[in-house]
C-alpha cells in the first residue's frame, strides 16, 4: 500500500516526467532509476502518459473550414452590428395605429349595442301605453 | 499574448469584427482540437466549433473579465456544447474510414499505420469514457502543453488541485486499461 506521502511524491514525479515529455525529452529510464520504491506503479503510469501524448496529438482543422468560418463569423458580426446604429424599433407606429384602431372597432360596437338597447326598451315602453280594445 | 494585451482585445472584440477575428485566429484551433478528441469525429468536431465560435459571437458583449484566460470562456461554451451533442446523439460507435485516413496522413507513423491507428483509436475511446473534466485536463496537458498553473487557471482549480487530479486520471485510465486488455 502506498503511503500518503509517497502519493504526493509520486505525483510530482508524473507531473515532471509529463512537463518534460511535453518539452520533447522522455526521461523514463532516468526517473524508474531514480525513484526504485515506485518502480512497479511508476513504470506503467510512465508508459501510459507516453501512450496518452502519441494519442492525443494536436489535430487542427481543415484550412478551408477554418477560413469559411472566419468569414462566416466576420459577416455575422457586421449585421448585428447594424440594428444598433439605424431605425431603433421601425414597427412602434405601426403598433400604435393598429392598437388605437383595434380600440375604436370596440368603442363603435359597445356604442351600437347600447343603442340597440335603448330603442329597443323604448319601443317596448309604447307598446305597453296602449289602450285595451 | 500577454494577458492585458488580450483583455484590451476582447474589450475591442465587442465593438470591432476585426477584433473578434483576431480572438478566433488566436483559439480556433485549441477549441477544434478538444472538441475533436471529445467527439472522437472531424464533421462533429467541425459543426461544434462553429457552434461554440457563433454562441461566443452572440454573447461576447456580455462577457466579463474575471482574471482567467478569454480561452477559459471558450471552453466553457464547448464543453456545454459537447454535452449537449452527447445527451441528443445516441451512442455510436462508428468510425468514419474517410477521417481515419486523414488522420494516418497527418502523422509520421511507423510501418504499421493499421495498428497504430487502432491503438489510438481504443485508447481515445477510452479517454472519452472518462469525466469532462478529466478530458479537458488531459486535452490541455498533451495538446497545449501546458502546465499545471496555466491548467488550472483555465479549469478555476490550484496547481495542487491539478496536479492531484492528474494523478487520479492516470490511475483511472489505467485501470480502465488494464479491464478492457483483459
Amino acid at each position: 500500500m502506498v503511503t500518503m506521502r509517497q502519493n504526493n511524491s509520486l505525483v510530482d514525479v508524473l507531473t515532471m516526467y509529463t512537463d518534460r515529455l511535453n518539452e520533447g525529452r522522455d526521461m523514463a529510464a532516468e526517473v524508474v532509476r531514480t525513484f526504485p520504491e515506485y518502480a512497479p506503479d511508476l513504470a506503467a503510469l510512465l508508459d501510459l502518459t507516453r501512450r496518452l501524448k502519441a494519442a492525443l496529438m494536436p489535430v487542427k482543422p481543415a484550412l478551408a473550414f477554418r477560413q469559411a468560418l472566419r468569414a462566416n463569423l466576420l459577416v455575422a458580426r457586421h449585421a448585428k452590428l447594424v440594428p444598433h446604429i439605424t431605425i431603433r424599433n421601425p414597427f412602434r407606429r405601426q403598433r400604435i395605429v393598429l392598437i388605437s384602431a383595434a380600440i375604436g372597432s370596440v368603442v363603435s360596437v359597445v356604442i351600437g349595442v347600447i343603442a340597440a338597447l335603448v330603442i329597443r326598451n323604448r319601443t317596448a315602453d309604447r307598446t305597453h301605453g296602449l289602450p285595451s280594445a | 499574448m500577454s494577458e492585458n494585451d488580450e483583455a484590451a482585445l476582447v474589450e475591442r472584440a465587442k465593438h470591432d469584427p476585426e477584433a473578434f477575428g483576431v480572438l478566433y485566429e488566436t483559439h480556433v484551433d485549441r477549441i477544434y482540437n478538444y472538441i475533436y478528441y471529445r467527439t472522437g469525429s472531424v464533421r462533429d468536431a467541425e459543426d461544434l466549433t462553429s457552434r461554440t465560435f457563433f454562441r461566443a459571437l452572440r454573447g461576447i458583449e456580455r462577457y466579463q473579465q474575471q482574471g482567467v484566460p478569454f480561452s477559459a470562456w471558450l471552453y466553457r461554451i464547448a464543453h456545454n456544447l459537447v454535452a449537449n451533442w452527447h445527451r441528443d446523439t445516441s451512442r455510436r460507435k462508428v468510425v468514419y474510414l474517410d477521417e481515419l485516413s486523414m488522420v494516418a496522413e497527418s502523422r509520421p507513423g511507423p510501418e504499421d499505420e493499421l495498428e497504430f491507428i487502432a491503438e489510438e483509436a481504443w485508447l481515445q475511446g477510452a479517454i472519452r469514457q472518462l469525466d469532462a473534466d478529466r478530458q479537458l485536463l488531459l486535452t490541455l496537458k498533451f495538446g497545449e502543453g501546458l502546465s499545471n498553473i496555466e491548467i488550472g487557471r483555465i479549469m478555476g482549480r490550484s496547481e495542487g488541485a491539478i496536479k492531484s487530479l492528474y494523478h487520479r486520471t492516470l490511475i483511472a485510465l489505467k485501470k480502465q486499461l488494464s479491464r478492457e486488455e483483459s
